[in-house]
């Protein structure tokens, strides 16, 4: 049985989050970032471990609010608290010699789509960083590719002699970044 | 062709639903039983996202550090770092560059009236491609250069080619652009280095276009010798270069 999903007021929030403002970033910092500090000092983190996995969580709900069929369903607080306990469990789990982890909870939280949208987050963190491993010509190639101009205007944008030349160009360079990728020990961990 | 560039480019074609609906199926068929194939799909997807992405979520990371920064030092709300705008100084410039062609034209014109006239006669700012204007944040700076040219705001046309050529010093087609907008706007003595720059790389697809608007901004300048050496070695092709630099010589040697 299907239920429709309700739309949280604090999906407005994440509008303004998503555009950058920094009016709403500084005032979730003061707002929730306390709360985020308590989490990982009660469960064996510094101030530091804190702050990077606060600010790893914007990013994980940054691009998950990108994706058309995001819908925030419970509060702005309550997912990024969701997002922050499962990075940290991660962490946790890398630091320990044991199988299981426990953590001490400071409030309820979800755990639906929370593993995915981190996945994704982690990959599309290899993929830019290996895109930008790449010459300029390739990433500008790849770019205008990307955004959707025909073959033929990426010829004569670029001044290459032919279409066939173009086509060669842009393969040579999706092939250096396919490689880039795959031979990434940390993209082949999220493969499993 | 090479296969792998041939099964990359039909990855692309599904991704982009331009294979036919018989292709179509036969791709879609084996996507189902090729666990291979669907994970390479799912990454060309996924790369595609990504790469768009790329800008508007690095400019996201900033922005949440500079807010984390902001917390710790727990500053009150401040206005927008002002940035250094090189565009700004390019554009002003551009235009300085502009006013001092004006006054060195005025000389050479009043010698060489007819160099002028022929000059007119001949120049069209050459097409620049058709592109798909986006709105997205992140359109790249080449894109929004090529869409200040289609609309002739030259001198915004300038700096953004210009801040291309600072992100990549290795390509050319900018300097062919940069020389149009300049010579559009009269400063051929501007426009003529960059033609020639065009042209000595030897290895893009402008050099013959390069070489017939060199020759019109030395035609602009009044330097007819020049304008003619420019124009002979373009007589000997069968193009369009070639029939227009044979009537412009024509003109010339009356």
């Amino acid at each position: 049985m299907s239920q429709q999903q309700i739309t949280h007021p604090d999906a407005l929030l994440i509008d303004h989050f998503r555009e950058g403002d920094q009016t709403v970033l500084k005032d979730i910092y003061s707002r929730y970032f306390p709360g985020i500090k308590q989490l990982i000092q009660t469960n064996r983190g510094s101030l530091d471990d804190a702050k990077d996995v606060f600010q790893d969580a914007l990013m994980v709900i940054y691009r998950k609010s990108l994706q058309p069929d995001f819908t925030l369903t419970v509060s702005f607080y309550t997912y990024l608290y969701s997002v922050c306990r499962k990075l940290w469990l991660k962490q946790l789990r890398r630091q320990s010699t044991r199988n299981e982890v426990a953590i001490t909870d400071t409030m309820d939280f979800i755990e639906d789509g929370i593993r995915e949208a981190i996945v994704d987050n982690e990959q599309y963190s290899i993929y830019q960083e290996k895109f930008r491993l790449l010459g300029q010509e390739c990433q500008q190639l790849l770019r205008l590719f990307m955004e959707g101009i025909s073959i033929r205007n990426l010829t004569e944008m670029l001044g290459y002699n032919s279409e066939a030349y173009t086509k060669k160009r842009k393969f040579l360079c999706k092939e250096k970044l396919v490689a880039l990728i795959e031979h990434d020990p940390r993209y082949k961990d999220l493969q499993e | 062709m090479n296969t792998q560039q041939d099964h990359y480019e039909q990855i692309e074609d599904y991704l982009a639903d331009s294979l036919s609906d018989t292709e179509r199926q036969a791709f879609e068929t084996r996507l189902h039983s090729d666990t291979n194939l669907a994970r390479q799909v799912n990454l060309h997807r996924q790369l595609q996202q990504a790469i768009v992405q790329e800008k508007g979520d690095r400019t996201m990371q900033q922005a949440i550090q500079q807010a984390a920064k902001h917390w710790e030092a727990d500053e009150q709300p401040v206005g927008r770092t002002i940035r250094f705008q090189p565009k700004i100084y390019w554009a002003a410039a551009s235009v300085g560059v502009l006013l001092l062609s004006a006054v060195f034209f005025g000389v050479f014109q009043r010698d060489n009236p007819s160099a002028q006239a022929l000059f007119d006669e001949q120049f069209v700012a050459y097409e620049a491609p058709v592109l798909f204007r986006s709105t997205a944040i992140d359109t790249l700076v080449l894109q929004k250069a090529y869409v200040a040219y289609q609309d002739k705001a030259y001198v915004n046309a300038i700096a953004l080619f210009t801040e291309t050529l600072h992100q990549n010093p290795n390509q050319i087609v900018p300097y062919f652009y940069i020389g149009q907008s300049k010579l559009a706007m009269g400063d051929a003595v501007g426009a003529i280095p960059t033609f020639q720059t065009v042209i000595d790389h030897k290895n893009n697809a402008y050099v013959t276009q390069a070489t017939w608007y060199l020759a019109l901004a030395y035609l602009k300048i009044g330097d007819r010798e020049s304008a003619t050496a420019q124009l002979r070695t373009l007589t000997q092709r069968q193009d369009v270069y070639g029939k227009k630099a044979t009537a412009l010589l024509e003109q010339l040697n009356k």
